[in-house]
Parts: structure tokens; sequence; C-alpha cells
């Protein structure tokens, strides 16, 4: 059996579908997590996390959204994210993930409290970094 | 002569006055309105490079996201497809794998330069750089590089000048890294850096590598020109159009003198700002 420590849940956030079944392997791959929810658009996202609340079930721990969506982009999806659920905001990683990366975007991202800003695609060994940096023990 | 006469005679040349100076008054109306005219010219021309300038750097922004986005699909799944079907694939189907995985990464080295290019400049504010201290931290960042080829330096007293300072550092950075990636087979490259003050600042970065050919000298500052294989020598060939770029940035000239075989001088010129002349 797998002793490693693992997620309870994470949240994938990515208008591509392609990139989003992609990341999916990869958290598979790389056994950080219980459950991978893959979901396309922000509003799709602060919905199912809503439910999350009302529902009284935990959030995911982490959270990977795309900067460039359609409709809602990340940074709008993380300002409502923080408005409709402050209180829990705080536990969750959110890590923005981007094509490219660009100074002025890294900048917004720190000045946010974004827990990380990286490239894409994610691999293996990203998520076992990040698993090691923010796994908390509760299981 | 009686004062009618007198005063006729005055009146005429008063008259005679008036008369030049209303063609004096017309003839400046007329350039004043000619110059005026030159002037909205002027201004609509600016107007429209502006413009143009915006959309451009609209455009590389996008099309470098919307480029690289499909890109890193294709390379993540051509990984992922040689990784775990690799073996059904055989000899000859991950060689075709590997020739598209190869070409991904170059188009994506390619779209990612391109959007560094357009980029230069964009900070544009104006510092203090003292080279000095330039040259010494490219040194301790290229210290890996340094070691694996040697590599050593004679570094002149090199002056503070103004300019943007990022730019300047990828500028002094891409001539250095040059200097030693195109070293000669069997000689560690040696690097003598010098600044000269005349009406401008001229620095020179010199090496003992393999030169360029004379029917080179001009496209080498061209985006994406390369004159060596991929194989032999590393890169878009995207560093000297950049450096050209940043030069044409803070109003300077960058030129070169160079044999096939017997090294290069990359010199480049600055202008003083204002309160330095």
């Amino acid at each position: 059996m797998n002793m490693k420590n693992k997620f309870h849940t994470v949240l994938l956030i990515d208008d591509s579908i392609p990139i989003n079944y992609f990341h999916k392997i990869m958290v598979e791959k790389s056994d950080v997590a219980l459950s991978c929810i893959a979901l396309n658009n922000g509003q799709e996202a602060l919905d199912y996390l809503q439910k999350k609340q009302d529902a009284q079930e935990r959030f995911p721990e982490v959270i990977f959204v795309d900067i460039n969506m359609p409709v809602m982009n990340g940074w709008e999806f993380l300002e409502k994210f923080r408005t409709n659920h402050n209180s829990t905001t705080k536990e969750v990683v959110t890590v923005m993930l981007t094509t490219s990366i660009n100074p002025d975007d890294k900048e917004r991202a720190e000045k946010l409290n974004v827990s990380n800003y990286l490239l894409k695609p994610l691999t293996v060994k990203v998520l076992d970094d990040l698993r090691n940096t923010y796994f908390k023990g509760q299981l | 002569m009686n004062t009618d006469d007198k005063n006729s005679v005055k009146l005429k040349k008063a008259e005679r006055k008036i008369r030049i100076l209303e063609d004096m008054v017309e003839s400046r109306t007329r350039n004043l309105y000619a110059a005026n005219l030159n002037l909205k010219k002027r201004n609509d021309s600016l107007r429209e490079v502006i413009l143009r300038n915006e959309e451009l750097e609209q455009f590389a922004y996008v099309a470098s996201h919307d480029l690289q986005e499909p890109l890193i699909t294709i390379i993540s799944f051509i990984d992922l497809l040689g990784e775990e079907y690799g073996d059904k694939l055989g000899e000859v189907g991950k060689q075709y794998l590997d020739f598209i995985s190869e070409s991904s990464s170059g188009l994506s080295s390619v779209v990612e330069d391109l959007l560094d290019y357009s980029k230069l400049g964009k900070h544009h504010e104006m510092t203090k750089v003292d080279c000095n201290e330039l040259v010494e931290a490219i040194q301790r960042d290229l210290t890996s590089t340094i070691s694996k080829s040697k590599a050593t330096f004679a570094v002149g007293e090199l002056p503070e000048i103004t300019g943007f300072k990022t730019e300047l550092r990828l500028l002094f950075q891409n001539l250095i890294s040059n200097a030693i990636k195109f070293c000669a087979e069997d000689t560690p490259p040696h690097i003598i850096i010098t600044a000269e003050k005349g009406t401008n600042w001229t620095f020179s970065i010199q090496d003992n590598g393999i030169g360029i050919a004379k029917g080179n000298q001009e496209k080498i500052f061209t985006i994406f020109q390369r004159l060596h294989s991929k194989n032999d020598y590393e890169g878009t060939g995207i560093g000297l159009a950049q450096c050209k770029k940043i030069i044409n940035l803070h109003g300077g000239e960058i030129w070169i003198n160079s044999k096939q075989d017997l090294g290069s001088t990359f010199c480049f010129s600055i202008p003083f700002y204002e309160h330095e002349k």
C-alpha cells in the first residue's frame, strides 16, 4: 500500500479539455490525491465550491487554475472565490497555471497571495514538490 | 520742395514700407501654414505608429498564448504516447515521435523568443546602470558555463550609464554568451571587454573564437538567422537580433569587426544621457 501523504481532493480548472485530461493523468501518476475533479471554466468551479460549502463538505486542498480562460479568467475566479468563501480560502492552496511566464502576471499573483505561479504542463515532479510543501496531514 | 511735396514723398515711403511689411507678413503666414500642415501630417503618422505598436503588442501576447497552448498539448501527449505505447510502436514509431517532439519543442522555443523579443523595452524606465557590476552579475550567472568552457575574462573600467537595466543586461549577456559559445575547438575562450568615451560611449566585446566571414556580418543581426546548424551550436538565432533592438532602443549603433577563424569584436555605442554630456 502506498504510504505517501495524499490530498483528499484537488481541483483542476482549465478550458482546454486535453490539458485537463493530461493533468488528471499526472495527478494519478504522482499519486498526490485521492480524488481529482476537472472543470472547464471559473463559473463551473464556483458552483462546485458553493455546493461543497452548502453541503458542509470539505473543499479541495489544492486548486489549479488556468489564467487565460474565456468568460471568466483565472484572476476573476480567484477574486470571486475569495469573496464568496472568505473564511475557507486561506486553507486552500491555489496554483495559477500559465503557458508563458509573464513578470507582470507573476507580480499580480504574488499580490493576491496565490500560493504558486507555474508553467503548464504539470508534471509528476511538480506535483510531488507541491505535496511535500503543502500537505498538512489531514486525511 | 514745399511742405506738400515733402509730405507726399514721406507718404509714398511709408506706403512702400507698409507694402513690404505686408509682403513679409504674407510670406511668413504661408510658411507657418505649411509648417502647420507638416506637423499635422507628422502627428497623424505618429498616432498611426502608436496604434500599430499597441496592436503588435496585443498580437504578440495573444499569438504567443494561443500558439503555446496547443503546442504544450502536442508535446505532452507525444511524450505520454512514447512512454505508454513505446513498445507497441517499435523503433521506427518511436523515431517518428521523436521528430514530432523535437519539432514541437523547437516551435515552442521560437514562439517564446518572439514574445520576449516583442516585449523588449516595455519597461520604459531609464535608470543608472553600473556596467562593471552588470558584467560581474552576468559572470556569476554563467558560472557553470564559464568553468566548463574554461573561459577567461579581461574586463576594463566600464562606465556607469543611463539606460534600460533589464535590456542592457540582456545585451551584455547575449554577447558574452556568444563569445563563450562560439569558441575555437582547442582554444578556451578569452573575452576582453572595454569601453571608450568619445562623442558617446563605445563598448567592445572581443573574443578569440571562430569569427564571422565578411559576407555574413550583416545578416547575423536578423531575427532567427543562424549561421550554423542546430547540431553544431544550439539556439534559435535571436540573440543578436535582441542586441540590435536593444541598441536601437538606446539610440546607439552596433557593429562587428571580425575575420573567419580569427575571433570577433562586437562593438556598440550608447549615446550620453542629457546630464552626462
